[in-house]
C-alpha cells in the first residue's frame, strides 16, 4: 500500500474515534466540557487540512492559514459560548 | 504531490481553490460566532429547539461525510501513480458516501418540514437552515463534480502527471468536510 494512503487510514480512523468520542461526551450533558468537543473539532480540522488536503506539504503560508482560521473558531468558541 | 507544491503560488489545489476556501470558511465562521452571540443571550430557547436534532444522526453523517473524504484523498495518490482503475473507484466510493450524506440530511429536512419546522420557527431554526441548507448546496455541487472525476478518471483523461483538475476538486471536497467539522458541533453537540 502507498505510505500516504496509509496514513490516510490511520488518519481516517483517528478522525472516526474522534467523532465518536464528540458524540458520546455531548451525550453526557455536561456543558463544561464543551471546550473538549471544541478541541476535538480542531484536532478533526488539521488533520483533515493537513493530511487529506496535503497542507503538510504546502508552503509555509498556507499551513499559517490554516492554523489562524481554525485559532479563529477556538477563540470565537470560547468568548461567545 | 505537485511539483509547485512548496512554491506559495501553487497550494494543494491551486491558489483560485484557495481563495475559494478562505472565502467558504470565513463566511460560515462568521454564521458560527453570530449564532453563538445569539445562543448566549437566548440559552434556554436555543437549547430547547436544539432538543430536536438529532446528534446520533449528525455524528453518522459527520462518518459518512469523512469517510468520502478519505476515499477521495486516496484517490489522487492512486492517480499519481498511474492506477486510474483504483483512482476511479475510489472516487466512485467518495460519490457514494456523498450521496448517502445528501440522503440522510434531506430526511432530516423533510422530517422538520414535516413537523413545520422551518425557516422562521424561531432564531435557532433559522441558522439551523442557513447553514446545513448552504453546506447541503455545497455537498450537491460537491458530488457533480466527483460524478465527472468518476467519469473522466475511468476514461484516462487524467494520469499521474496530468492531476491539478483532479486534487482541485479534491481540495473542494475537503471543504464540505471542513464547513461541516465546524458547523455540526456547535448546532448539534454544544
Amino acid at each position: 500500500m502507498n505510505k500516504e494512503i496509509k496514513i490516510n487510514t490511520i488518519s481516517w480512523i483517528i478522525l472516526i474515534a474522534l467523532i465518536l468520542a464528540s458524540f458520546t461526551i455531548a451525550e453526557t450533558h455536561n456543558t463544561q466540557l464543551f471546550l473538549v468537543i471544541t478541541l476535538l473539532s480542531v484536532i478533526k480540522f488539521l488533520t483533515i487540512t493537513f493530511q487529506f488536503v496535503e497542507v503538510k506539504n504546502a508552503h509555509f503560508i498556507w499551513k499559517l492559514i490554516s492554523i489562524i482560521l481554525i485559532i479563529s473558531y477556538i477563540i470565537g468558541v470560547l468568548i461567545l459560548y | 504531490m505537485n511539483q509547485n507544491s512548496k512554491s506559495i503560488y501553487y497550494p494543494p489545489g491551486g491558489i483560485l481553490i484557495w481563495f475559494l476556501i478562505l472565502l467558504e470558511i470565513f463566511t460560515f465562521l462568521g454564521a458560527i460566532m453570530v449564532f453563538l452571540h445569539y445562543r448566549k443571550n437566548a440559552l434556554a430557547e436555543f437549547k430547547q429547539a436544539q432538543a430536536f436534532l438529532n446528534p446520533l444522526v449528525g455524528t453518522i453523517n459527520t462518518i459518512v461525510l469523512i469517510t468520502s473524504g478519505y476515499f477521495m484523498a486516496n484517490s489522487l495518490h492512486q492517480l499519481k501513480t498511474n492506477d486510474n482503475k483504483k483512482a476511479a473507484r475510489s472516487v466512485q466510493i467518495a460519490l457514494f458516501f456523498g450521496i448517502v450524506f445528501l440522503l440522510i440530511k434531506s430526511t432530516e429536512f423533510y422530517g422538520k418540514i414535516n413537523h413545520g419546522i422551518g425557516f422562521t420557527e424561531n432564531t435557532f431554526f433559522t441558522f439551523y437552515w442557513l447553514m446545513t441548507g448552504f453546506h447541503y448546496i455545497h455537498v450537491l455541487f460537491g458530488v457533480g463534480l466527483l460524478a465527472y472525476m468518476q467519469h473522466a478518471i475511468s476514461k484516462n483523461k487524467y494520469n499521474s502527471t496530468n492531476t491539478f483538475d483532479v486534487e482541485s476538486s479534491a481540495t473542494y471536497w475537503h471543504l464540505c468536510d471542513l464547513i461541516w467539522i465546524l458547523i455540526f458541533p456547535v448546532l448539534y453537540l454544544l
